[in-house]
């Protein structure tokens, strides 16, 4: 570990830096439409409070009921993309779905990413009886259909967004568990971890330091990949009324309520929070195959 | 490959894995049922309640068929034997229907098998917004009743039908590749 010459040790400063430019660099190669896309939603679920005109959850003063957008006629510049049901601001609504949206994506990926990943590795480092038990389980999941799990878990547990993040990282991290235990397999007869575990290395470095920095690009292409599906996810759970709780804006909610109302032909209620959830995973699509492409090649074919 | 073509094929596949199949369902019933009034907007009955249900379905998948298909199809017009049979004098459409196109589908079909799998997924959402008496739909209607015992036979017959499809898959591989034994 000492013998690095000094003149060759980056100082934490310079390597700061350089990751930073590293970073920038890469957004520059990335596809440019999602990131701008993604960008954009991301700034507008931060600042939502600032940007939405109107309480989301809150009939907007002076406006009716089903109004439509402003270039229809009857619409009005003051609700730009309408108003639902209950004369609530249309674009008020999305501004805050996306809140809801990005948060429940990212955050039930970053769940089911950790427990997929940490699953992985202690199957395929520790093996025997752990691995067996592990797979097992992850059989039994995958025969499970995804989203009809979802719904029961959801429905069982009571609506929530912290719920709903619970219990989709709880449905997909079977696919994570699968490929990461599938390359620490491999890693695990490495030379570079052999000569750890000879150097006096305990299970828990090993792992901490020569396995995990291994599986980290796997786990981020799979990630990349696993954010759209939970989004997906997410909306439908919302639709069928066991998501995000009203008054709540969220946009699968959005679609939910204005099916009710499908018949009468208020199509601004169906089709907005259905263009932004085509938008936002849209994005990430793009994004994650570029990602796949630029970290993994073997997964290019996936 | 990158002709304008590629590039349509390709847009309409990353379209089709972002659009989700349950706005697709509630868009083709505004436009259709609502505006054409063409088609009826839910329940069972001829060919016409099957239209939309089965598009609103059908979408992701073919989508995603599309995508493994056209990779499948770019790997397999590289190797060897395509090549023999160019240099055989074949003409193209020859190459690419009878040799190609039947080696390239064996991917292909191990997707049609897990998409059949995740189909009794989609097909609740589909169900409950077309009204269509199916298991997902009753399902649904299980959990929000607390049916605790209907609920679960339907998932324990979910989970014997997704077994039973990837059996049926693995035995109809032998069949479409003649390389592929199923030995013990």
């Amino acid at each position: 570990m000492a013998t690095i010459p000094a003149d060759t040790r980056l100082a934490p400063g310079r390597a700061a830096a350089g990751r930073l430019r590293a970073v920038i660099k890469a957004a520059r190669e990335a596809p440019q439409a999602a990131v701008v896309i993604l960008g954009g939603l991301m700034l507008v679920a931060i600042f939502a409070d600032l940007i939405a005109p109107y309480d989301p959850t809150l009939p907007v003063q002076g406006a009716n009921v089903f109004d439509p957008p402003f270039w229809m006629e009857g619409g009005r510049a003051m609700t730009l993309l309408g108003t639902d049901f209950q004369g609530r601001d249309i674009l008020s609504r999305l501004i805050h779905g996306a809140r809801v949206s990005l948060i429940v994506g990212l955050m039930g990926t970053l769940v089911a990413g950790s427990i997929g990943t940490a699953m992985g590795i202690l199957s395929g480092y520790v093996g025997g009886w752990v691995d067996q038990i592990i797979m097992r389980v992850t059989d039994a999941w995958l025969a499970l259909p995804a989203i009809v799990f979802a719904i029961f878990l959801a429905a069982m547990v009571g609506p929530s967004m912290w719920n709903i993040i619970i219990i989709l990282g709880a449905v997909y991290w079977t696919r994570y568990a699968r490929v990461i235990r599938g390359e620490v397999l491999t890693l695990r007869e490495r030379e570079f971890v052999k000569l750890a575990e000879i150097a006096g290395a305990s299970k828990w470095r090993v792992i901490k330091r020569h396995i995990l920095p291994n599986v980290m690009n796997t786990a981020t292409v799979l990630a990349s990949l696993t954010v759209g599906v939970v989004i997906i996810a997410e909306a439908s759970l919302s639709f069928l009324g066991v998501g995000v709780p009203p008054p709540q804006p969220a946009w699968g909610l959005m679609l939910s309520e204005a099916r009710s109302t499908l018949m009468a032909g208020q199509w601004w209620l169906t089709v907005f929070p259905g263009l932004c959830i085509l938008l936002i995973v849209l994005a990430t699509q793009l994004f994650g195959d570029w990602l796949r492409v630029r970290l993994d090649p073997q997964l290019r074919n996936l | 490959m990158n002709s304008w073509w590629d590039n349509v094929a390709k847009g309409v596949a990353l379209l089709g894995l972002s659009i989700p199949g349950f706005w697709l369902g509630l868009v083709l019933i505004l436009v259709f049922s609502v505006w054409l009034r063409w088609l009826p907007t839910s329940g069972a009955g001829d060919w016409r309640h099957v239209v939309m249900p089965a598009l609103a379905l059908g979408w992701y998948f073919a989508a995603s068929m599309l995508r493994l298909t056209r990779s499948s199809m770019l790997e397999v017009l590289g190797s060897e034997y395509i090549k023999l049979a160019r240099l055989k004098g074949l003409p193209d459409v020859v190459v690419i229907a009878m040799h190609a196109f039947k080696n390239a589908l064996i991917p292909v079909f191990t997707l049609a098998g897990v998409n059949m799998v995740v189909m009794v997924n989609a097909a609740v959402i589909i169900e409950v917004i077309f009204a269509w008496p199916g298991i997902g739909r009753l399902l649904y209607e299980g959990i929000f009743q607390r049916d605790f015992p209907l609920v679960q036979g339907v998932v324990i017959m979910a989970g014997f039908m997704i077994v039973g499809i990837n059996l049926v898959v693995d035995i109809l591989y032998a069949f479409i590749d003649p390389r592929i034994r199923l030995t013990r």
